[in-house]
């Protein structure tokens, strides 16, 4: 390549707009050498002819830089005339979302609120018609819908408060007859009550008392036999008289028309107390009764009736469930605020399956329906009562043929009071 | 010999008293009712102790027939045991205040055992 190519290709360069590309062939160090090369050469033939070559090639120089300003010149006018065109582009942008917002979105938002207003309730909402286009017919739908809507809205209402009305007349005859149903259930409650104690229990007395007349020799003396058949009468209506009595406490329990009188007992001789009635029993078993009883707990105010029935429904189950030779175990103690029994048993203990049922009233255990004891299913029931009465708790572990153990709570502050027809029978 | 009325309108229980009061070496006259009871007080002029069955006696109730002994001056002093299957908790507690010596359930009680109270109190 020579000196003339390199700067034809610079001012091809320029002509494009490749300013960059023109500028980095003038500036070479290929360029400078060629031109110095050509100006020595120049410079050997000229110079004896007289003639100034720096001043030759200036010229030339000088037409190459008007050319580049020009050039540049050109250059920015194009920018200008682009950056012209768009800011023109987004001022007229901007001018035609403003024109949009007043003609057409303006009103549609309003519409819209409207929409969000009625979705609320406001159902008597209606939108000003401004125009007659489009959106002035999407405005005259909208207030059509709004009152159709109130329409229905009202209609609904009127039929609603007529069922409401019809519903309520319903409910209060059922109500009615609810209530009715209940006093018929009462009643009946209290008629059975009527019935076991006085119906019941005086034959049951009669028999008593004829029996033990008789077993006293008031008929004349009995043999031996006559005697065992007699003796197992008396029994046998005791047991009666025991099951009515419980029976009697349950529809008491059950109807809350048990009283609670609270007065300051010593626990730990009511519970000897029950112990040494539950003596003949214990002994005819060989089954061996052992206390631990906290001293300090002896007066709490409590009703005796009522705590005298939970320790004999616990220790008998628990003698009687004992195997020979048995042992029950019985405290009283007491443990921050509360007073705790415990009557522990190693006897035939509770199935494990069952054992959710086991305050259930008149429940009896498989394991203890196979043997010879009797019981009517009740006792643990009315303990239950009780003691969640008195605000304690009940509980139980237990394992089958290894025993079991029931925990009795309740306040050591003691029961209250509560008025009533009737007391239990313990 | 001291006399007990026995005031009980179920006859088999009324016969068992008698005999086992009679048993007893006491006189017995007995009333199926309050209105009878009180002709029998008027006729007698004496009694030493009062056997009461609370309910179904007559119109009147044995809660009726305790009022009117304590209010005469004349038979107040007499004691008095009432013995019933029904009588609710706050009937005995009136029995009680109204100054009855026992109160007893029938089923619940040897009839040995109330007699012998009985003639403690004569």
């Amino acid at each position: 390549m020579s000196l003339v190519d390199l700067e034809t290709q610079a001012i091809n360069s320029v002509d494009v707009g490749e300013l960059e590309t023109a500028q980095h062939l003038l500036d070479s160090k290929k360029y400078w050498d060629y031109k110095a090369e050509y100006k020595a050469g120049l410079d050997k033939y000229v110079m004896p002819a007289g003639v100034d070559l720096d001043s030759a090639t200036s010229i030339s120089t000088k037409a190459l830089d008007t050319a580049q300003n020009d050039l540049l010149k050109l250059n920015r006018l194009k920018s200008y005339v682009i950056y012209g065109l768009i800011a023109f582009i987004l001022l007229s942008l901007i001018f035609l979302i403003i024109v949009l917002n007043r003609v057409l979105l303006s009103p549609i938002a309003r519409i819209r609120e409207a929409a969000n207003s009625v979705s609320s309730g406001n159902l008597d909402l209606r939108l000003k018609i401004e125009s007659d286009d489009e959106v002035g017919e999407l405005a005259h739908d909208f207030n059509n819908m709004a009152s159709s809507l109130k329409k229905s809205v009202t209609n609904i209402e009127k039929i609603v408060s007529t069922r409401m009305a019809e519903l309520e007349k319903t409910n209060a005859l059922l109500v009615g007859r609810d209530v009715t149903k209940e006093r018929e259930i009462d009643r009946a409650k209290t008629e059975f009550i009527s019935l076991a104690s006085h119906q019941l229990r005086t034959p049951l007395a009669s028999i008593n008392w004829y029996a033990e007349m008789l077993a006293d020799g008031g008929a004349g003396k009995l043999n031996k036999t006559q005697k065992q058949y007699l003796d197992e009468i008396y029994a046998g209506n005791q047991r009666m008289v025991g099951l009515v009595n419980t029976l009697l406490n349950v529809s008491r329990l059950e109807l809350g028309t048990f009283i609670v009188e609270p007065k300051l007992t010593n626990i730990i001789e009511l519970a000897d107390g029950v112990i040494l009635e539950m003596k003949p029993q214990a002994e005819g078993k060989e089954v061996s009764v052992i206390t631990k009883f906290n001293k300090d707990l002896a007066e709490l105010l409590i009703d005796p009736n009522l705590i005298r029935i939970v320790l004999q429904n616990l220790i008998s189950n628990a003698v009687k469930y004992t195997r020979e030779k048995g042992k029950v175990w019985v405290a009283i103690d007491k443990d921050k605020e509360d007073v705790v029994i415990t009557v522990k048993d190693n006897g035939l203990g509770i199935p494990e399956a069952q054992k959710d049922k086991i305050f259930t009233k008149l429940f009896r255990a498989d394991n203890v329906k196979k043997t010879a004891i009797e019981g009517t299913g009740l006792g643990l029931y009315i303990v239950k009562s009780i003691i969640e009465h008195a605000g304690g708790t009940v509980s139980f572990t237990s394992q089958e043929n290894k025993g079991t153990t029931f925990t009795v709570t309740f306040p050591l502050k003691g029961m209250e009071k509560k008025e009533g027809t009737r007391e239990l029978d313990s | 010999m001291s006399t007990v009325l026995v005031v009980e309108d179920e006859l088999p229980l009324q016969q068992a008293i008698q005999l086992e009061l009679e048993k007893n070496g006491l006189a017995v006259v007995t009333a199926r009712s309050v209105k009878q009871a009180e002709v029998l007080l008027k006729e007698l002029g004496k009694v030493d102790a009062v056997w009461l069955d609370h309910y179904r006696i007559g119109e009147e109730s044995g809660l009726d027939f305790v009022a009117k002994m304590k209010n005469s001056k004349k038979w107040q002093k007499v004691p008095i045991f009432a013995v019933s299957n029904t009588a609710s908790a706050d009937k005995v507690k009136t029995y009680l205040k109204l100054g009855i010596n026992k109160f007893y359930t029938k089923a619940n009680n040897r009839l040995e055992a109330i007699i012998s109270e009985i003639k403690k109190s004569i």
